[in-house]
């Protein structure tokens, strides 16, 4: 499954920076008009007003999986002026060099 | 315990939107400046109280140059995610988040048989301008 949930970074008390919890005892966000992309509860991105950074490389995400997290943040912040991903690092080959 | 190695790890720019081929991070130093307190009644040791402000420190990024890539700028205040690997037993990865704005990108050399290589330096900007300190988050 596809979902975008908040940024996992967690926001700090500003005197003793301690990690911030609701009243509900969850993690208060840091950035919170920011989000992650999730795929069966692993992030494979993150998503804000800016567009989409997917972590890992587009070869790796499925057509599926890539277009509805695209469709997603679409959905979220009204546009996707941006989408990258993590490129691999590549081994020249002699033809490419 | 979630110990591990560095691979895996990823840097995402909210903004800039950069596609690295990163070959290695770096977490820079958060710094505290020392103040000395000794006085002429000091005995054996200078003393030291800690500063008040710790410089927020840097992210050093050497790269694979891509000569396709678009030139990259500097001064641009964004929003970085570093994740680390995610460790097994984890279902979240640990982050460094912060904003902050590269400073320095050090282009290629040309050096036969070697890759080249850039060093791009971001500066966690500490927060100015109503931004995000630079934050870790460990793993869930």
């Amino acid at each position: 499954m596809v979902e975008l949930t908040q940024h996992p970074a967690q926001a700090r008390h500003p005197i003793t920076n301690a990690p911030l919890f609701d009243d509900d005892g969850k993690p208060v966000a840091l950035l919170p008009d920011h989000r992650a992309i999730r795929l069966d509860h692993f992030i494979i991105g993150y998503a804000s007003r800016h567009g989409v950074n997917f972590i890992v490389p587009k070869s790796k995400l499925p057509d599926w999986v890539y277009n509805t997290a695209v469709d997603l943040v679409e959905k979220e912040f009204g546009a996707v002026p941006s989408v990258s991903a993590v490129v691999e690092v590549e081994t020249p080959t002699e033809g490419e060099e | 315990m979630a110990i591990d190695t560095g691979l895996g790890a990823t840097a995402s720019f909210a903004t800039l939107g950069l596609s690295l081929k990163i070959v290695s991070m770096d977490i820079g130093e958060q710094t505290l400046p020392n103040v000395n307190v000794s006085t002429l009644a000091s005995t054996n040791f200078e003393e030291y109280i800690p500063g008040d402000l710790a410089e927020p420190g840097t992210v050093t990024f050497e790269c694979q140059f891509d000569n396709a890539q678009s030139q990259i700028d500097t001064g641009t205040v964004d929003t970085l995610t570093v994740t680390l690997p995610l460790s097994s037993g984890g279902t979240t990865a640990a982050t460094w988040v912060g904003t902050g704005f590269i400073n320095s990108v050090k282009s290629q050399n040309f050096v036969k048989n070697e890759l080249q290589m850039q060093t791009i330096v971001w500066q966690f900007d500490g927060g100015a301008n109503a931004g995000t300190e630079p934050t870790f988050t460990a793993q869930v």
